[in-house]
């Protein structure tokens, strides 16, 4: 076995610049494969943490049932005992912050724009610091009672800005008309068109004066991350079973689970074509490498040499190649990654978005290792052909060959 | 009836190849009787099987008929393993191409074949340094194929079959792309090691000059041997 290694790595230099042509195939394949994957986890990951951080946290509590049906009058169901469930979600470990809300719809007034709008009550002080992808383009975040923060789009249709003053009209819980004065603090542009266009957040406590109630709508919930949601769930499950728990995904499901199956195949798609291209870029060097050593290998056969080892030789030859064109477009990429790329990638406004943006690659260890293997296992499945072929040639036919 | 005595036996062989729609045969019904520890040529013109032959006792091929005989054995029902092995223990093959693997030394060309036969490490190297000393090259272990001359070369190739100590060594043209002075080195180096190594030769060649050399000279014409003449 030892003297198949030997061989084949000393095979690798027979021909430098064929050598080097090969190398160079398989090294931008794996360059190019792992700035994608760099760029897709780098797509993903920055997108599920503004999902995470904009709006829903790790998961979301609700009361069982609420999230699939639609109610007549919903704050009937929300959670009453606020401190009690609370404090015994606090006490599920994984929990690192807890956040309670409520939910609305009312007509947001200014001047003589009069808009229906969805509002959310929410307790700043807890919020601001884990909720931070808000993007406020104008103003800041929410601090008191009496402020309120609109989205963009909610903003110039209202022909809003920091300092002015809005009226909201809603319905108490009891169904009577209510409203509330509040002090435009911030505008924010999440990027998301639907979020920005008819959404805007106001204290916990201003809203629950403006519903007249004292209840929860639900609890958004901050893990240790994400992989701790399904523990986390698990427990809440065992601990409050009259409560469901929802990871943000499910929430998010139209854009987040959607978009990140809709990237995932396409993802793939793309990868089987960068393979693709590498062994078809790669197997005519191959072959035509392997072509000329006909007159060689059929010497060595006749000398006793066996198909099996020459196959195994040729083989150990691809995978070595493979292995070090991988390792060099490793390296190319990594290098890109700190210089060229490290600022990230700006990407234009994709559907349903309305900001551009840049996507740092996020380049993980499995990275790494698909970068390594992919291209050294295609090399290998890319020459098998020609080996096969020339390896079942008949001794006198690869003498005459050269 | 086997001639124990022999180190090949051919009788009655015949072979051919496809050629088009068509088959072309080669060898039409050739015996050949070859003595152990001989100097054998094989000569005749382009197309009158010499090549063909050799293969056929290189175990590269096949015979379509006929029947040839190896130190008494009968080689027809061999399996493609046994003739592969028979290939790696007992025949030596030595091409005009050389084909030396170019990224390794000459001690490496040398001792290529020697861990197929269980030899290796120290053993090997003193077996292939002992073949390059006997063979004039003591003094180029080191470099590779592309630093040696011609002669060079052929000389690495012999040493690369008479490493693995084979019965007989068997060689197509192998001096043919040789400048005289080369070729009568080489020729001198197989008259050697026939007599010091115990080995046989049998060369397919258009080289008169080797053919003086010979103890017996067969020549082949239309797929047969015309008449075995004596040699040197």
């Amino acid at each position: 076995m030892r003297q198949i290694w030997f061989l084949a790595w000393r095979n690798l230099f027979r021909n430098p610049r064929r050598t080097l042509a090969s190398l160079v195939t398989v090294a931008f394949g794996a360059t190019g494969l792992l700035i994608f994957q760099g760029f897709n986890a780098g797509m993903m990951n920055q997108y599920r943490e503004n999902t995470i951080r904009v709006r829903f946290g790790h998961g979301q509590v609700f009361p069982k049932g609420y999230f699939e049906k639609v109610f007549e009058e919903p704050w009937k169901v929300w959670i009453e005992d606020r401190d009690g469930v609370e404090s015994a979600l606090k006490s599920i470990p994984g929990i690192k912050n807890v956040f309670p809300r409520v939910g609305f719809f009312s007509f947001v007034i200014k001047g003589g724009v009069n808009l229906a709008a969805r509002g959310e009550g929410v307790l700043p002080d807890r919020e601001n610091e884990f909720f931070s992808r808000m993007n406020f383009e104008e103003g800041r975040d929410l601090r008191e009672p009496g402020e309120i923060v609109v989205g963009l789009g909610l903003a110039r249709s209202l022909d809003a800005k920091v300092g002015d003053r809005i009226t909201l009209l809603g319905q108490t819980v009891n169904g009577q008309m209510n409203g509330a004065d509040l002090v435009v603090a911030g505008i924010f542009h999440t990027g998301k068109k639907d979020f920005d266009d008819g959404f805007f957040r106001i204290h916990l406590d201003a809203a629950h004066a403006l519903l007249d109630t004292s209840r929860i709508e639900h609890f958004a919930l901050q893990t240790g991350g994400v992989g701790d949601w399904p523990k986390v769930a698990a427990a809440i499950g065992e601990k409050l079973p009259g409560l469901d728990a929802k990871p943000f995904e499910d929430l998010d499901a139209v854009y987040y689970k959607n978009a990140v199956r809709f990237l995932e195949t396409q993802f793939n798609f793309i990868r089987t074509i960068m393979l693709v291209i590498v062994a078809l870029g790669i197997f005519n060097t191959i072959a035509v490498g392997l072509l000329e050593r006909a007159g060689e290998v059929g010497a060595l056969r006749a000398n006793g040499e066996s198909r099996g080892r020459l196959f195994a030789i040729f083989l150990s030859e691809s995978f070595l190649l493979g292995l070090v064109g991988g390792a060099v477009g490793i390296a190319a990429a990594v290098l890109l990654d700190g210089t060229l790329l490290a600022r990230g990638i700006p990407m234009p406004p994709g559907p349903g978005i309305t900001r551009q943006y840049h996507i740092l690659l996020e380049i993980q260890p499995s990275h790494f290792i698909q970068s390594l293997g992919l291209p050294a296992a295609t090399t290998v499945l890319a020459s098998l052909w020609p080996i096969w072929r020339l390896a079942r040639k008949p001794i006198p036919e690869l003498l005459r060959s050269n | 009836m086997s001639d124990e005595g022999s180190l090949y036996q051919i009788r009655s062989l015949e072979h051919g190849y496809p050629w088009g729609d068509s088959h072309v045969q080669v060898l039409k019904g050739l015996d050949l009787a070859v003595p152990p520890r001989s100097f054998v040529c094989l000569v005749g013109p382009s197309g009158s099987g010499k090549t063909t032959l050799l293969n056929l006792m290189g175990f590269l091929d096949r015979p379509e008929r006929g029947e040839i005989e190896f130190f008494g054995r009968k080689t027809g029902a061999w399996t493609e393993h046994e003739l592969g092995r028979m290939r790696l223990t007992d025949v030596g093959f030595v091409f005009q191409a050389f084909y030396l693997l170019p990224t390794l030394t000459v001690l490496e060309n040398t001792t290529y074949f020697l861990p197929l036969l269980g030899i290796t490490g120290a053993r090997a190297r003193e077996r292939g340094e002992e073949v390059l000393v006997k063979i004039g090259l003591k003094d180029h272990l080191s470099k590779r194929p592309g630093e040696l001359s011609g002669g060079q070369r052929q000389r690495v190739a012999i040493a690369r079959a008479l490493a693995k100590r084979p019965k007989v060594i068997l060689a197509d043209e192998p001096t043919a792309n040789l400048d005289r002075a080369t070729s009568e080195t080489i020729i001198s180096v197989f008259k050697d090691l026939q007599k010091t190594e115990n080995a046989s030769f049998v060369f397919a060649t258009h080289d008169t000059h080797l053919v003086g050399y010979a103890d017996q000279v067969f020549e082949l014409r239309d797929g047969r041997v015309l008449s075995p003449k004596g040699g040197a």
